[in-house]
């Protein structure tokens, strides 16, 4: 795996994945499922790797994460990060997180179904979702040829910045970043759940595990929570990004919640989904990423949930 | 209770020592070498030995019948335990070689937590994987008979955090049990055997199995 020159420099071991049989599978669900629309099969190049040191993981998001990240906070994101997707690298799995120890060889975890079920289920959120974002899209890749590798990285791997870096960071970056973080979190999370199916009759051993795992109850209360939150906003009616922008500050408080953000991009997804079938799904994106200045996504995707609300009330 | 009242205790009960039984080698649960010289040895015993010996010796012929033989007069006698026995078994326990060190440390599990907390300093958010579990999942401990008493380890690349209480439900929603780690960020778990998770009271970073060794 091709890593940028930064992170070689820090002599950090990944083990490549592409050619095991779980990510081979991720690549044969998503040609089946899409075939070769919307560009996302030039994913199936896209590499995988496992990294199986903890600490190795932590360096790896100290060095893509925009602002000075010390140490110790580097840890904790690594301790809620199961993998990340680096736009142009491909997607690491954070093995040691998913066993739950420091150290965590790839061979040996594998074995383990639970365990090579949670991966899969990760690269494929990673690789499907996030990696079409980052690679399939022209904002995904004006990032990239703009060589703001960070910028690009963070908009693939949804993070949003620190208030008080962001206020040094790019003005820029970080207003698209916090409008880009909902829409991906919920294409990535709706495309992993429609691909389980095709992944389980790909993976047989962990057909039980790929498709027994469900949202908690308190996930679901948070997916209701997110709808509640689109309705507020959908209320809003204002189609001034900047209106849109303080709609959501308000309705979301200073300090967005990360299961939130989840929550309620999987539930604009699922009202699409509601109105047009996955097709339209695929279509918002294509809509959305195709403005290589980005605009903001979930202006399009608010305007139909509101078309939609409006024939339902 | 120390180790001899828990031996005279065990004296009382009238039950046979068999050569066969005490050469056999050790099961789960069994005392190792290691603690039975120290109760050979006297002096303070540990709590695990201790536990052991209410617990699991009087339902082992092994380790019973190794007590009887290596404590000498003080057990009840036995027609069996005649002289050349009794000598031939202290020859054999004298020879017991040293627990290999992974054995040894089976009952102490280091857990390493990343992030001690501290001063709340914001974070940079990032919105989590494949997202159908909390930001940072407990630790799940599958803790086996054999393991038990567990001492569990807390330690951090800052350094130990003294005083810290881990908190172990028990997977099958049974129940939940708090416990007090000392000044050495040890904490230890006498039962029952079973899958937990595992969390630290007041800490939400990531929180690890190291392996030893």
């Amino acid at each position: 795996m091709l890593l940028p020159a930064g992170i070689l420099q820090l002599q950090l071991h990944v083990e490549p994945m592409s050619t095991r049989p779980e990510v081979r599978a991720i690549g044969t669900a998503l040609r089946e499922e899409w075939g070769s629309r919307a560009g996302i099969v030039e994913l199936l190049s896209a590499r995988t790797g496992w990294v199986s040191e903890f600490q190795a993981f932590a360096a790896i998001l100290q060095y893509v994460v925009p602002g000075d990240l010390p140490d110790r906070e580097a840890r904790a994101l690594a301790g809620r990060t199961r993998a990340v997707y680096l736009p142009s690298v491909g997607a690491l799995a954070n093995g040691a997180l998913l066993a739950g120890a420091t150290r965590a060889p790839l061979r040996e975890s594998m074995e383990q179904p639970a365990l090579a079920a949670q991966a899969v289920l990760h690269l494929t959120h990673e690789l499907a979702g996030h990696g079409a974002l980052a690679e399939n899209t022209a904002m995904g890749r004006s990032h990239e040829r703009a060589a703001r590798r960070k910028d690009a990285v963070s908009l693939a791997c949804r993070c949003l910045p620190l208030a008080e870096s962001l206020a040094a960071a790019d003005d820029a970056f970080g207003r698209e970043s916090e409008r880009w973080a909902t829409f991906a979190e919920g294409w990535s999370r709706w495309i992993t759940h429609r691909l389980r199916p095709r992944l389980a009759a790909r993976l047989p051993h962990l057909g039980e595990q790929l498709l027994s795992a469900r949202p908690s109850l308190s996930q679901a209360a948070q997916d209701e929570q997110s709808r509640a939150l689109i309705r507020r906003l959908a209320a809003c009616g204002s189609s001034d990004p900047q209106a849109f922008a303080a709609a959501w500050r308000q309705a979301v408080g200073p300090s967005p919640d990360a299961r939130l953000i989840r929550a309620s991009g999987l539930a604009l997804f699922d009202e699409l989904e509601a109105l047009g079938g996955p097709e339209a799904c695929l279509q918002a994106v294509h809509d959305c990423c195709s403005d290589a200045d980005g605009i903001a996504p979930h202006l399009l995707i608010l305007q139909r949930v509101q078309e939609r609300l409006s024939r339902v009330h | 209770m120390n180790a001899d009242s828990i031996l005279r205790e065990l004296a009382q009960m009238a039950r046979p020592v068999s050569a066969s039984a005490a050469m056999r080698p050790p099961g789960p649960g069994c005392l190792t070498a290691a603690q039975m010289r120290q109760l050979a040895g006297g002096g303070p015993t540990p709590e695990a030995t201790l536990l052991c010996l209410t617990e699991h010796v009087p339902r082992c012929d092994r380790c019973w019948s190794l007590v009887c033989v290596v404590l000498g007069e003080d057990t009840a006698p036995d027609p069996e335990a005649d002289g050349a026995i009794d000598r031939a078994l202290r020859r054999q326990v004298a020879r017991l070689p040293e627990a290999p060190a992974q054995a040894m440390e089976r009952s102490l599990l280091t857990l390493v937590l990343q992030w001690l907390p501290g001063p709340d300093a914001a974070q940079p958010l990032m919105a989590g994987a494949f997202a159908d579990e909390d930001e940072t999942p407990p630790m799940r401990l599958l803790v086996e008979e054999r393991d038990l008493p567990l001492r569990l380890r807390l330690t951090s690349p800052e350094g130990t955090p003294r005083f810290a209480e881990l908190i172990l439900s028990a997977e099958d929603g049974s129940g939940s049990l708090r416990l007090q780690a000392d000044s050495a960020g040890i904490a230890t778990f006498r039962g029952p055997a079973g899958a937990y998770l595992c969390r630290v009271e007041g800490y939400g970073g990531p929180l690890l199995r190291r392996e030893e060794g």
